[in-house]
């Protein structure tokens, strides 16, 4: 079995700091960019278009490093994987020369619907079984490694066997593939399942991390979602602050996918992350 | 405990809404109210595709007679594309369906033609097609993002007065669309813009098409034409300006 994951060197692991690339941006993003280091495309977004899209991606990868980020993989769905969607996404990840790919650890496909949605799997060891050796087919398929990233879920399914860390942790070791942390979804899921997010992080082991994920969500009363559609809060960036003191600098991506503000909003709060990934560090100093 | 299937097949039947929050909660041990969000979310995909993709057809009727629509669509159509615009595909055969066997809107196959067009432009947008550039050819060809529509009604002068006029909703349609007036449109996805652009088929247009498509060279198309060369360069020049065909950097 070939490694992957072990392909990633310190380059790879700390591109820097960096946003999506979204329609709205289009016309300006090439131009107004300060502090943007990576560029993270959502691949569904580009997958199979040949205009505008297509055009925007060729010039993006002349001026930014790029990685990859699906949602509709459905790593854990009960279909078998998407082969026409793979080959897609393959096209996709060799054009941009992405180094690695990612997806959600959940599924967003099922009895042959699409949901388009993320929807959470059972903590169980059926789901871990079920879901390691479709990650190693993907990375088999693209050559490249795989990142999970933990989602966010309003509801525990039922017949878990164990904690959310320690499914995501079985998984990664036995498929041997990387992790994408949402900060953001730890800070959501800690909050509505109510667990202490900084043992969350503690457990995970260190070099596993290549991408960080930070995003704000939204205050929904009895529970909070991650929509992508607001600023980041301050309890986020500190446990962002707190993450990247245990796992060292790494790739960092905001998300926003709904409600995108103005190009320079989002500069502007990349910088604070900017800031708040530097501070992380020199505390540890 | 569950498998992981019957896990799956009973969060299933929650979100194709076959199945209430209510009657779920059980099973999940969890509240209405987080089931929900899932129920939501997976319907808001479909129906906010929806009316993005059809918004003529949507401001033309009542706000609930698109809601019955949007919400029988879901019911009836599952998604089975993982492209997000792909759950919209179904629904100019569903709508059709409601004309032909259900009479709605009177029965008006106007509205049929509406859906096909507002489909297409989808289709023509997202095509994964790429239309080469004039430096990379040496003869003219068709803008490979071309569509060629036939509608018994005329709808591009009916989309071209509304998307101009700017109407207040709710928008009420003129009975004179709803006469039979055969229209041939063009739609492509424009080269330089990357737009969806749309041109009713003029004898121009389609003399110009034929000549790229038939592959005509410049002194035959001058010769079938009975017009000088500076006219058939002018219609070729003018068709290639729409995006309908494209020209070699040189010609
Ligand atoms: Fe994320």
């Amino acid at each position: 079995m070939t490694n992957y994951f072990h392909t990633i060197d310190n380059k790879i692991r700390n591109m820097g700091f960096g946003i999506g690339l979204r329609r709205k941006h289009f016309g300006e993003i090439f131009d107004n960019n300060d502090g943007i280091d990576v560029l993270e495309i959502t691949s569904e977004n580009f997958m199979k278009l040949g205009g505008k899209e297509h055009d925007i991606l060729a010039k993006a990868k002349e001026h930014f490093p790029l990685v990859a980020h699906g949602v509709s993989m459905s790593i854990g769905g009960p279909d078998p994987l998407n082969e026409e969607y793979l080959q897609e996404l393959i096209k996709l990840v060799k054009f941009i020369e992405t180094p690695y790919f990612s997806d959600h650890l959940s599924y967003s496909s099922a009895f042959g619907v699409e949901y388009h949605d993320l929807i959470p799997l059972p903590f169980s060891k059926e789901a871990v079984n079920h879901v390691v050796p479709r990650i190693k087919q993907v990375q088999d398929m693209a050559g490249l490694p795989f990142l999970v990233e933990n989602p966010s879920y309003y509801v525990e399914m039922p017949g878990a066997e164990m904690s959310e860390i320690d499914f995501l942790l079985e998984i990664v070791e036995k498929a041997d593939c990387g992790i994408l942390l949402d900060v953001n979804n730890v800070f959501v899921n800690a909050t509505n399942h109510g667990y202490d997010p900084k043992k969350y992080i503690d457990a995970i082991p260190r070099e596993r991390v290549l991408q960080y994920h930070i995003a704000g969500h939204f205050d929904e009363g009895e529970f909070i979602i991650d929509t992508h559609g607001a600023d980041i809060i301050d309890e986020v960036f500190k446990l962002y602050e707190y993450s990247i003191r245990h796992t060292g600098p790494v790739t960092t991506i905001i998300e926003r996918d709904f409600e995108i503000p103005p190009l320079d909003d989002l500069i502007a709060e990349n910088k604070l992350v900017r800031a708040a990934g530097t501070r992380a560090l020199e505390v540890e100093v | 405990m569950p498998t992981l299937e019957e896990t799956m097949r009973m969060m299933h039947s929650l979100l194709r809404g076959e199945k209430t929050p209510e009657e779920m909660k059980e099973f999940f041990g969890t509240s209405e109210k987080r089931l929900e969000i899932y129920q939501r979310f997976v319907r808001n995909h479909v129906t906010k595709t929806l009316a993005k993709n059809f918004v003529m057809l949507r401001r033309l009727v009542k706000k609930e007679i698109w809601q019955g629509l949007r919400d029988e669509y879901f019911k009836n159509y599952p998604a089975t594309g993982w492209q997000l615009n792909d759950t919209s595909k179904s629904f100019v055969d569903f709508i059709a369906k409601k004309v032909r066997e259900e009479k709605m809107f009177a029965g008006e196959e106007f509205y049929i033609e509406l859906a096909q067009f507002e489909w297409e432009e989808v289709v023509v947008y997202c095509s994964e097609l790429i239309t080469p550039k004039p430096h990379e050819i040496e003869t003219p060809v068709l803008n490979p993002t071309l569509s060629i529509m036939d509608f018994r009604y005329p709808i591009g002068t009916f989309i071209y007065y509304w998307r101009n006029k700017k109407r207040k909703d709710p928008w009420i349609i003129e009975k004179e669309y709803l006469k039979e007036q055969p229209q041939m449109l063009f739609l492509i996805r424009h080269p330089q813009e990357q737009r969806v652009f749309f041109h009713v088929a003029t004898d121009p247009l389609l003399f110009a098409f034929k000549v790229v498509h038939d592959q005509i060279s410049l002194p035959d198309a001058i010769k079938l034409s009975g017009q000088t060369e500076d006219t058939v360069r002018k219609i070729l020049a003018d068709a290639h300006q729409a995006g309908i065909i494209i020209l070699p950097e040189n010609f």
